[in-house]
């Protein structure tokens, strides 16, 4: 082969390589958002699904599927489909996170069963955005349909905040007389992160449930429980920027147990992405007054872009300050 | 004409390998994707292009990242194959002859552990099997000189064999 021969196929290779390039560009990122939002309108729910998950990776460049992810959200026809879509929302924009919530409320009162069940899975799956629902949750524990319950209680667990408000929820789940509710409880403890020494003296009853399956995912979560992870390890992860989203709902679920970990919050409080702001305002607002010297980052941040962020970062130093003065 | 039949069929083979190389690791991970969905899965050919273009970029999935990482250690090997093949001396038609063999082993190699590694990895899912994505690479670029040293030395064997029949 001559010299020119073999230029003009590493050439060629060269332009292969470059065209895959653009091919990748152009599908990724803010530009893929006009097709995801075809594929989120096109009836396929196999692609409908997909899309949405696309959004929520996209974040807040696919501002522009907002209107559509709002209205399927808000819809009940696909139970699946509307989770996806809620899911994705928050990542992209907390005050229509919200505004599912919003829709979805009075739904949890609703006189079919079936619908009570939806409104609690939409609004556990838009996670800590959701976190003005747990209250309306707890009450659907009491309902007489066991979907119902069990939903509520996947809901609160998602939800994860306000600790307190959701730690009661899922202890009065773990006594619901319907196995599947327990279990769902159960899986909270195993899973999710939540534990108190309360929540785990019922787990160890749990381990000798009539139910198998909850006894021994009860097991689990009493193990769990004895190898906490400490607010330490999140604070590193924090700092090493793995999973800010998952790291900071975390440590707003420890509360003042999380008090090691303040100066990273506060730092996450200037994030790009809001949810990571709002993450923080709400994790600063869990672990009280011991999240002092976050003040004036919390103060700034009254005057963040996002009015969920903004409402957050009151309530955060509201709750720094309130609780200050209830201390001798 | 001999002669030049006798340098373009070289040319041709370093070039079938080179392309063949480049676009098969390319294809490789969505042709078996297909293929399982279609073999396992009973799935329609439309219905199986239909998902492919669906995970092609999909979060999670990412069918075309996959792809790309694949055709790393194909590339790799395609441009050894042109420079190997396409330099060598033409007059020495014992050492081109060993270069190709060695050659065809390699791509063999490459294919053979590619294409068992993709399909046993779709055929049965497990929440590990993404691992098999990203060593593969790694384990196909041992893999090339190993085969390829095998190639030269089957061929070498061979050679020897008829010669040496040729002698009795």
């Amino acid at each position: 082969m001559t010299h020119r021969q073999i230029w003009l196929n590493l050439s060629g290779l060269g332009l292969l390589i470059a065209l895959l390039g653009l091919a990748y560009w152009l599908n990724t990122g803010a530009r893929a958002v006009p097709g995801l939002i075809d594929d989120l309108q096109n009836g396929d729910l196999q692609a409908q699904m997909l899309a949405a998950e696309g959004l929520k990776e996209i974040g807040s460049n696919a501002r522009s599927a907002v209107p559509v992810l709002v209205t399927v959200a808000t819809s009940d026809a696909n139970l699946s489909l509307s989770g996806a879509a809620a899911g994705a929302l928050p990542a992209i924009d907390l005050r229509a996170a919200r505004q599912v919530m919003t829709a979805w409320l009075p739904k949890l009162h609703d006189p079919d069963a079936q619908i009570r069940g939806y409104a609690a899975s939409a609004i556990g799956a838009l996670g800590p955005v959701a976190k003005p629902a747990p209250t309306e949750l707890v009450r659907l524990l009491s309902d007489e349909d066991i979907a119902v319950r069990e939903r509520a209680t996947r809901a609160l667990g998602s939800i994860g905040l306000p600790s307190d408000i959701v730690m009661g929820g899922l202890l009065k789940a773990l006594r619901d007389p319907e196995w599947t509710v327990r279990y769902a409880a159960v899986t909270q403890f195993s899973f999710n992160g939540f534990s108190s020494p309360e929540s785990l003296a019922v787990l160890r009853e749990l381990t000798k449930d009539s139910n198998q399956t909850v006894a021994g995912l009860a097991q689990s979560a009493v193990a769990t429980a004895e190898r906490l992870i400490q607010a330490s390890v999140y604070s590193l992860m924090l700092s090493q920027g793995m999973n800010r989203t998952y790291t900071l709902h975390q440590l707003a679920k420890l509360g003042p147990r999380a008090t090691d970990a303040v100066s990273g919050i506060a730092a996450v409080l200037t994030a790009e992405k809001p949810l990571e702001r709002y993450l923080a305002a709400c994790a600063l607002e869990a672990i009280g007054p011991a999240a002092k010297e976050s003040a004036p980052a919390l103060q700034r941040a009254l005057h963040d872009t996002d009015p969920i962020v903004r409402e957050a970062a009151l309530a955060a130093l509201q709750s720094i300050e309130s609780k200050m003065d209830q201390t001798p | 004409m001999t002669d030049s039949a006798s340098t373009r069929r070289p040319t041709t083979f370093t070039l079938i390998v080179y392309w063949g190389c480049i676009l098969l690791g390319l294809t490789l991970p969505l042709l078996a994707t297909a293929g399982v969905d279609m073999v396992k899965h009973h799935q329609s050919f439309e219905q199986a292009f239909h998902q492919l273009r669906l995970h092609l970029f999909a979060p999670g999935y990412n069918l075309f990242l996959i792809a790309v990482m694949n055709a790393v250690p194909f590339i790799l090997f395609a441009i050894f194959t042109l420079l190997h093949l396409g330099l060598a001396p033409a007059q020495d038609q014992q050492l081109a002859g060993q270069r190709r063999a060695g050659i065809l082993m390699a791509a063999l190699g490459l294919l053979g552990l590619g294409i068992w590694t993709h399909v046993m990895t779709l055929w049965y899912p497990d929440a590990q099997g993404a691992l098999a994505y990203v060593f593969l690479p790694f384990v196909q670029v041992i893999v090339i000189p190993i085969s390829y040293a095998a190639g030269r030395l089957l061929r070498y064997v061979l050679v020897r064999e008829q010669d040496a029949e040729k002698a009795r």
